[in-house]
């Protein structure tokens, strides 16, 4: 690593956008926004380094010198899955479990519609004629049943590379118990030049559950040259330019990795991106003082929904990116259809719903005038006073609010014999619903109370939503000053970090099985310092986190636990039995002290933590009475009616307390601060918000 | 009573809350439970009614529980009247509770206002029904093949309470669980039920806390009544007249003639009525519907047929009356057995109604589906010496065509509707001692048609040295496949092998039989699902792609569909085309 350098660059780029968060010498950081350069992104990476440069009247190869870190976050990766625009991918497979995954194996939230789109026959992820099977066999426990023969991989390979496949991916059954054969049919894949990339399910993803093993496994290999090809360029763009710091990439578990570790194993780049911008959360409501999080991101289709626990994201595998299923170690992202241009409707039995539809860019909600008929979340935003029909993307644009009554009254409010006013404080009410539920589910449905978590709500809709949520579950919100670029930032704050997982064949929790348990984590621990070891990381700043998941005697779900971080200190069987029951009633409202207790999976996560930039704060800011620069009347539900509420300009540099009702209005997003609320800005820019009643102790 | 209204705002917050309430009842049963098919293939649904027993919605789960999952908690409100708010009430009774087939357990839980003591109606009940390993039936399986009555089947179970005021009766639980020969799945399995019941009531009051029980009241009230007007609009507009269907299992436990079920469905102004007059009579032998699985097959085909944008409640069925002849197979009298109820005769019963409903919108029904015949699997662990029950998996069978679409492949009996899911086969072989051989889809097992129906799987299943024990049940659909619609051809029926050691395969005649399998294997062949519309009229790029895909053979592309391909698989569009236009080959109408 070099020493030498003093800036530090996090570069996230967007399907428009493409920013830059840099921490300079002094700790300040600043942001750049250019546009993104399709067809090659790395253009717009040099040409936004070169405007930084300029700003401080450096040339690009001055710069970079005296920069020692750019770390990336990159949706390539989730845009191909979303896009299907993946390689064509051959699966090679055990004899018999060739239609695996065509056998109805996840559930259809649509049963009695036959035309539901889980029951569309083509929705394969990899279509019939490049699934190819080879005699071998392993079974249950282990043993080599049927002896592979390589001369049958070989054939298979060459009828999927007739097919038209550029990529492989090999998933034996059973081979999360032994993966010899995997690895003999990767020996001689190793050796075909006409096949671009190959996966193998053990290495991917080794662990029980043959479908999930085959999907994931073709999902990387399918990944693999778009991503090399990606990364390779960036990285070779960068260098050329004189920069010889390190190169660091966003994953989807919340840490960072070396671009050549990463383009080895593709599928865990997905979700690069959010996790990017949840890390981001966590660090400026660190520094604001919160460990504790639940950070809401609504943009304009979406809201995702993540849980921090003392400053780390939770991370599940239950993960998936469109309709396709990917169960590795990702930062545990709830994703619902809605966000502020959602469409508002009717259903079948006249009930409100707010999405999944989304009226998009364009045509974009009515008040947009560009042709949307169909009412959202913002226009109902708009008729309450929400939003400012003058100064929307801080003026750029103004609103067509007549349009919008319009749309309300004739779609909604006269068919639901509701004036146009209830009928935009429904639709609020519903979208908010659905942000609580959403909250309820990263909280409460995993046994987190929301009540000890603070809101941090960022995107272009959220902080028009956050008070009825802080509101109902009686805790803090904070809206960053720097919500815009927050994942460039979050690029910043990141560890390396990598996840490993070991499977155990179910056996109740004896002494014997927690030694094995114990071997195991030390097995996975050499294993991670060797590879942190490869990446130049200082032995010191390494740590590890370990989780056990158990389950009872018969079940096949588990809960995970956590266990102390010194292996020789699990001695006690009853410990871990402790840990599970208590997990389990916290869950699922029971636990059953009778059953024994098995080990599923454990799971080692290896940490090395980076120099995190201190940031400075501005400091010195106005008091909020000097930024109201208006007042209109603006709805409040609990008032049940418009009240004429001072406007803040958020341009403003202010720091201070003041009480809602109020509105804030910044150039991408504005605050609604309900009444009995009490806001304060602190000295970097940060807004937080307290219902009445709560209390103000920072990390309560 | 005073009117309490609804706004529609708080109407629309209260109804999307129900379902998110089943959706954590759900949650906790699919992570907890220990019977294997709850777990793995989804064999239990969840139900939320109001205080009269009317299902309101919060639905997930499979449609031969959801369709009758409300009148099992109407007999429990009129035979338990003092059900007290921390009470829950399981039953298994098909005959006096309506339950579906006993291996079937409801539990039923009343949810009062926060502040009431029980003196004044529920508001809502929470039903949820699940499918059991082992109860006490007289064979060591998990449902005997050859039972005559009800006693039989196992451990009746008339509804009684196994919570009081919030406290588990260990009493009655352990009663029940004794009767079963897999005690600690039972045992686990009941624990499962009550947490999931538990939660979905904390919810609910939550939910009656915030709105009050009024509202809540007035919100689900709302709820039907406009599913039902919207639901009788629909109705008013469908041709009066009456509309007959038949379908029959072959599969007679008791002799060599088979079931038939018939059924006449008479629309009438907004009226519907589904008369079942002329109905094979109740026989000695456990596929007798309860009257619970009659009404599941006639709703569900109802419900799938009918094209409005409403989730499945109780105002969607009001409109239909069904008249089912007591002592007839599909309302019989007590004690008669009813044990496979929910294989046979539920799926002829819903395709006796499609065929009839077929005629009143012929592109909503779909072909077809593949009978479902799945092995019960029972035996002792090799190891621990512990029982096991289980089903092999629940996706053995291909998806009849609909109008515009194909069948899909594996997704299992009609009655499902795909709301079983496949059993992954390291799952499977790490929880059975037995191993999954082979689940290939079978070439050719589709129906032909513009749009071909779904393939079932070969399945082969070897206990490996120990004696496991097939319980097969189910009509295997020799004489009555399943059926082409517009045009389409029929699909494969079942075949069904016990192969020796030796290699040998013995073909299963007949069904309702008891393998015991050592050192051979299972062998079943699944049926496939009809096609709809002409053969002849399928794109033939996509009979290119069936056979570049294995799905059709070469040979049936060109008998059947009349589509000629080259030795690399190009089309010969002038053979085709020739081909095609000879109607007397291939693809005609079988009706």
């Amino acid at each position: 690593m070099s020493d030498g350098g003093t800036y530090r660059v996090g570069v996230d780029i967007g399907g428009t956008h493409t920013d830059f968060a840099m921490v300079t010498p002094e700790g300040d950081v600043e942001t750049y926004k250019v546009s993104t350069t399709p067809g090659r992104l790395s253009g717009g990476v040099i040409e936004g380094l070169t405007v930084a440069a300029d700003d401080r009247n450096l040339d690009l190869g001055e710069f970079l010198s005296v920069t020692d870190r750019i770390v990336h976050g990159t949706t390539v990766t989730t845009n191909a899955l979303l896009e299907d625009d993946e390689a064509t991918t051959g699966l090679l497979t055990t004899e018999g479990m060739r239609d695996v995954i065509e056998l109805n194996m996840e559930r259809d939230p649509d049963i009695y519609d036959l035309w539901s789109d889980h029951k569309d026959p083509g929705r394969t992820v990899i279509e019939r004629s490049l699934r190819r099977p080879v005699p071998e066999r392993v079974d249950d426990e282990g043993r080599v049943r049927e002896e592979l023969d390589e001369s049958d991989v070989t054939r298979a390979v060459d009828r999927l590379v007739d097919e038209g496949a550029e990529c492989v991916a090999v998933a034996f059954m059973n081979s999360y118990l032994d993966d010899r054969h995997e690895r003999a049919a990767e020996r001689v894949l190793a050796d075909r030049e006409d096949v671009a990339a190959v996966s193998v399910s053990t290495a991917v993803f080794p662990q029980i559950g043959l479908y999930d093993r085959i999907t994931t496994t073709v999902i990387d290999a399918s990944l693999k040259p778009v991503l090399r090809e990606y990364l390779g360029d960036l990285e070779s763009s960068l260098r050329d330019a004189g920069f010889d710091g390190t190169f660091l990439i966003m994953k989807g578990n919340g840490g960072v990795s070396l671009p050549e570790v990463l383009a080895e194993e593709p599928v865990l780049s997905v979700n690069s991106g959010p996790a990017a911008a949840t890390v981001g959360n966590a660090a400026t409501a660190g520094v604001a003082g919160f460990e504790d999080i639940i950070s809401v991101d609504m943009g304009g289709t979406s809201t995702d929904v993540c849980l921090i626990t003392e400053g780390t994201p939770l991370v599940t595998t239950d993960n998936s990116v469109g309709t396709k299923r990917v169960p590795v170690s990702m930062v545990d992202i709830n994703t619902i259809g809605a966000g502020g241009g959602s469409i508002a409707w009717l259903d079948g039995r006249e009930v409100l719903q707010i999405g999944p539809k989304s009226a998009g860019a364009d045509p974009g909600p009515i008040c947009y005038g560009q042709g949307g008929d169909r009412p959202t979340v913002t226009d109902a935003n708009l008729l309450l006073g929400y939003l400012n029909p003058e100064f929307f993307l801080g003026g750029e644009t103004s609103l067509d609010v007549e349009a919008a009554r319009r749309g309300i009254r004739e779609r909604l409010a006269d068919p639901l014999g509701i004036d146009v006013e209830e009928a935009c404080a429904g639709v609020v009410e519903l979208m908010n619903e659905q942000l609580i539920n959403q909250i309820r589910q990263v909280s409460i449905q995993r046994g987190y109370d929301p009540r000890e978590f603070a809101l941090v709500t960022v995107g272009g809709a959220g902080p028009l939503h956050v008070g009825p949520l802080a509101r109902r579950f009686e805790t803090t919100a904070i809206v960053p000053e720097t919500a815009g670029t927050l994942s460039a930032s979050g690029l910043l704050q990141s560890d390396i970090k990598h996840n490993f997982v070991r499977s155990f064949p179910p056996e109740p929790l004896s002494g014997a099985v927690l030694e094995r348990v114990k071997e195991a984590f030390e097995e996975m621990e050499a294993e991670a310092r060797e590879t942190l070891r490869e990446e130049d990381t200082p032995e010191e700043s390494w740590s590890f986190e370990r989780t056990v998941s158990t389950r009872y005697e018969g079940q096949v779900h588990y809960v995970d636990v956590e266990v102390p971080p010194e292996v020789e200190k699990l001695t006690d069987v009853g410990t871990i039995e402790d840990y599970h029951h208590e997990q389990h009633e916290k869950l699922y409202t029971f636990c059953d002290e009778e059953s024994a207790v098995e080990v599923v999976n454990i799971r080692l996560t290896a940490v090395a933590e980076t120099e995190k930039p201190r940031l400075a704060g501005t400091g010195g800011g106005v008091d909020p009475a000097e930024a109201v620069k208006d007042h209109r009347d603006v709805y409040f539900p609990a008032r049940g009616e418009f009240v004429r509420t001072p406007i803040y300009d958020g341009r403003h540099d202010v720091q201070g307390d003041f009480e809602g009702p109020g509105v804030v209005e910044f150039p991408h997003t504005t605050l609604v601060v309900p009444p009995a609320f009490d806001a304060s800005v602190d000295r970097r820019g940060n807004y937080v918000l307290r219902p009445e009643g709560v209390g103000t102790d920072g990390d309560r | 009573m005073d009117e309490v209204s609804v706004d529609p705002v708080t109407h629309s917050v209260i109804t999307n809350a129900l379902d998110e309430i089943a959706a954590e009842m759900d949650e906790i049963v699919v992570r907890t439970a220990r019977n294997l098919p709850i777990v793995l293939a989804h064999d239990f649904s969840v139900g939320l009614t109001d205080g009269q027993g009317r299902l309101i919605g919060g639905t997930q789960g499979i449609p031969v529980h959801l369709g009758s999952i409300d009148m099992t908690v109407q007999m429990v409100i009129e035979l338990v009247p003092e059900i007290e708010p921390g009470d829950v009430v399981l039953t298994n009774d098909p005959y006096r509770a309506a339950n579906t087939h006993m291996p079937d357990f409801t539990m039923v839980s009343p949810v009062y206002g926060p502040d009431e003591d029980g003196d004044g109606d529920p508001v809502l009940y929470m039903a949820l029904r699940a499918d059991q390993a082992d109860i006490g039936a007289k064979d060591p399986v998990r449902s005997p093949v050859d039972t005559e009555e009800a006693y039989n089947d196992g451990l009746i179970i008339p509804p009684v309470k196994v919570v009081r005021n919030d406290e588990v009766i260990q009493d009655v639980i352990g009663l029940i669980t004794r009767n079963s020969r897999v005690e600690k799945v039972q045992r686990g399995d009941l624990s499962s039920m009550i947490g999931a019941i538990r939660k979905g009531k904390e919810r609910s009051v939550e939910l009656l806390e915030r709105y009050g029980v009024e509202t809540v009241r007035a919100s689900t009230d709302r709820l039907l009544s406009t599913t039902e007007r919207k639901v009788r609009e629909y109705v008013a507009d469908l041709p009066d007249g009456t509309y007959r269907g038949h379908s029959q299992t072959d599969a007679n436990p008791k002799s060599d003639d088979p079931v038939h079920i018939r059924v006449a469905v008479t629309v009438d102004g907004e009226d519907v009525t589904f008369d079942f007059g002329g109905s094979s009579e109740q026989i000695r032998a456990p596929i007798n519907n309860t009257i619970g699985v009659t009404h599941s097959a006639v709703n569900s085909a109802w419900f799938v047929t009918m094209d409005l944008d409403i989730p499945f409640n109780a105002g969607c069925v009001d409109v239909v009356d069904v008249e089912a002849p007591m002592g007839s197979i599909v309302n019989p009298e007590f004690p008669y057995a009813t044990g496979y109820s929910t294989v046979d005769c539920v799926q002829e019963t819903m395709e006796a109604c499609l065929d009839a409903l077929t005629e009143v919108n012929p592109r909503n029904a779909p072909a077809g589906w593949s009978r479902w015949v799945r092995p019960m699997t029972s035996g002792t662990y090799p190891g621990s010496g512990e029982e096991y029950r289980g089903a092999v998996s629940s996706v053995m069978g291909g998806g009849g065509a609909v109008w515009g679409r194909d069948g899909m492949n594996a997704i299992g009996g009609i009655i499902l509707l795909g709301g079983f899911v496949g059993i992954d086969p390291e799952m499977f072989e790490a929880m059975y001692p037995m191993s999954i051989d082979e689940m290939d889809l079978r070439k050719d097992s589709g129906g032909a048609g513009r749009w071909r129906g779904g393939l079932g799987p070969t399945v082969e299943i070897s206990p490996d040295g120990h004696e496991s024990i097939f319980s097969v049940g189910g009509d295997f659909g020799r004489e009555s496949p399943p059926h082409g619609h517009l045009g389409g051809n029929d699909g494969d029926s079942v075949r069904v092998f016990h192969e020796r050691a030796s290699g040998e395969r013995e073909e299963l005649e007949r069904s309702w039989t008891n393998l015991y399998i050592t050192d051979g294997r299972y062998v079943q062949e699944s049926g496939g699902g009809g096609g709809v519309g002409d053969p002849h009229e399928r794109d033939p790029e996509m009979v290119r792609r069936d056979v570049k895909n294995g799905y059709v053979s070469r040979a049936a592309a060109r008998e059947e569909y009349g589509v000629v391909l080259s030795e690399d698989l190009a089309i010969d569009r002038e053979a085709t085309s020739r081909r095609r236009s000879d109607a007397s080959v291939g693809g005609e109408d079988d009706e």
